[in-house]
């Protein structure tokens, strides 16, 4: 294979590779892989959304919290073990809604207890209705003893939750994504390095982690959101064959449950 | 103003415009010396250049498809035509056989294919009189037996290399490049103009079919401005003293006087 640079001064940056053109990032560090927003991040936190849509970021951050950590134990993992600098952690991701499909019915029916044992049961399954009484197959659904009917609001609200989450600058965009990354570092699956000089592939934002609270209205809340966004797309990769099955029914689901909208120059399009 | 008015109102100055084109053409033939030793040469000058005001008089002429979903395909074939002829220029006697001998090829060619089609559906090709008239035009230029067949292009090199001995790049960078992707139906086009995006969030905002025509008169223009570009070239070339009245320069300015008109009457509407 032939390696020359274009003569001419457009695409000069770039490496020419018979009849291709790499651009210098792929050519020094491979093609890498998409991190897709739209096929698996928002299936996969939509919950977390809802939870702060319903609740306010802050119930919501609990009360997701409270769920994670309570599969977490009905997995062995105990309550002490979160307090521990280097404590044990869960296999999979609790901030994810693919990890709740890896349970099985027995660590499902001990979560339930654990959440009816804590009072939590109920404001979890009113608060995550919409989305569950929508996509019934959701693996979040073990939380009903029977699917919830639909209400008149789920679908609107969950419509505009996914509209509001392709926008990763929105506030209830960056809380749903925060909502995550403390659930990582509350069961034990992301830790920061904080203090210390040597460089670190930890992101040094996430040690002012607290103060994404005020978002969007400090310049350091706008770097840590930065951090939070990278940090919850790496976190989306859990078990790459259930998410997608949660993913791939969530969006073919939708094509079910609402018609196309109407675009804006729809003059002519065909139905 | 509905389209149709618009219509209406510019015909004038179209046909007007088609009429001046003409004019320019007729102009530079009949003041081109001629020099039947070298045929070939100003026969195929004479058909680029017939050829540029063809396209852009039918274009001019069809209002319905100054888009950006057809002009294009006849924007490209223009400037296809370009350099062509500007490539021609650099060698015109040798080069203008090479094309003849090319077409002529591309006519066997073409005229076997319909024989094999004419057989294969029961038919004698012999009684078919579209098929004689093709094998007279290509026999009275070269007898079909001694007519040599090439594949690919007929310059024996591509579009971008014969605009670049051009010295014409530019445009092949910049328009060529743009209207092929129309022409050839690609994804940076048909992404754009041939889908839409759905509303609904829950469909992950997926694009959905889409026929849609947006008239533009810019279209029209950059026709005729390419057609003024052949002249130019050819004036060039043949160092043509007589340069008749600019048909895009006069097209230019009216439709420059009917936009400002239209705006100062919307804005006494407002």
């Amino acid at each position: 294979m032939t390696k020359n640079k274009t003569k001419s001064g457009v695409l000069k940056d770039h490496k020419k590779v018979g009849k291709t053109y790499i651009p210098p990032y792929v050519y020094l560090l491979g093609e890498g892989r998409d991190i897709q927003w739209r096929q698996r991040i928002i299936p996969e936190y939509l919950w977390l959304c809802l939870l702060n849509f319903r609740l306010g970021w802050a119930a919501g951050a609990d009360l997701s919290l409270s769920l994670a950590r309570l599969a977490s134990r009905a997995l062995g993992i105990e309550p002490e073990e979160f307090e521990k600098q280097f404590g044990n952690a869960p296999k999979q991701f609790f901030g994810l809604t693919t990890a709740y499909g890896s349970l099985d019915e027995i660590e499902k029916q001990r979560t339930i207890e654990l959440l009816t044992k804590d009072g939590k049961l109920d404001a979890l399954r009113q608060s995550l209705s919409s989305l569950i009484s929508l996509y019934p197959e959701c693996p979040l659904n073990f939380i009903y003893d029977t699917p919830p009917d639909v209400s008149e609001d789920d679908l609107p609200v969950v419509q505009e939750l996914v509209r509001v989450m392709f926008d990763e600058t929105v506030t209830l965009t960056v809380s749903a994504l925060t909502s995550a990354v403390y659930i990582a570092f509350c069961t034990n699956k992301l830790r920061v390095i904080v203090g210390d000089d040597r460089s670190s592939q930890t992101d040094p934002e996430l040690k002012n982690f607290r103060e994404i609270e005020k978002y969007p209205t400090t310049e350091t809340s706008k770097r840590v959101a930065q951090s939070v966004r990278l940090t919850a797309s790496m976190l989306a990769h859990p078990d790459e064959e259930l998410s997608t099955i949660w993913c791939e029914y969530f969006w073919n689901r939708g094509l079910e449950i609402g018609k196309c909208g109407n675009p804006p120059l729809n003059k002519l399009e065909i139905d | 103003m509905e389209r149709k008015n618009i219509w209406n109102a510019i015909e004038p100055i179209v046909t007007k415009y088609v009429d001046l084109q003409r004019d320019e053409l007729k102009l530079r033939w009949n003041n081109w010396k001629l020099d039947l030793t070298n045929r070939e040469m100003f026969e195929v000058i004479g058909s680029l250049l017939a050829r540029q005001v063809t396209l852009a008089e039918e274009l001019a002429l069809a209002p319905g498809i100054w888009n950006l979903n057809i002009a294009p395909l006849i924007l490209r074939a223009m400037i296809d035509n370009y350099i062509n002829l500007a490539w021609i220029f650099g060698d015109p006697i040798d080069r203008s056989r090479k094309f003849v001998l090319f077409g002529l090829g591309e006519e066997k060619l073409q005229i076997e294919h319909s024989a094999e089609r004419i057989k294969a559906e029961g038919g004698n090709p012999d009684d078919n009189e579209i098929l004689k008239n093709r094998r007279e035009w290509l026999d009275s230029q070269r007898f079909s037996f001694l007519t040599e067949v090439k594949i690919g292009s007929w310059s024996g090199i591509a579009t971008r290399k014969m605009a670049e001995e051009a010295g014409c790049l530019d445009i092949y960078n910049n328009d060529y490049q743009g209207h092929s992707s129309a022409s050839h139906s690609m994804w940076n086009f048909v992404g754009k103009f041939n889908l839409i995006t759905c509303s609904n969030p829950l469909h992950g905002f997926h694009r959905v079919p889409l026929v849609y025509s947006q008239p533009n008169v810019y279209l029209l223009l950059e026709a005729s401005q390419l057609v003024e570009k052949i002249f130019n070239l050819f004036d060039e070339k043949t160092g043509m003293k007589v340069v008749p009245p600019s048909a895009h320069t006069y097209l230019l300015n009216e439709l420059n006087a009917f936009g400002l008109t239209m705006k100062k009457m919307r804005e006494q509407k407002e």
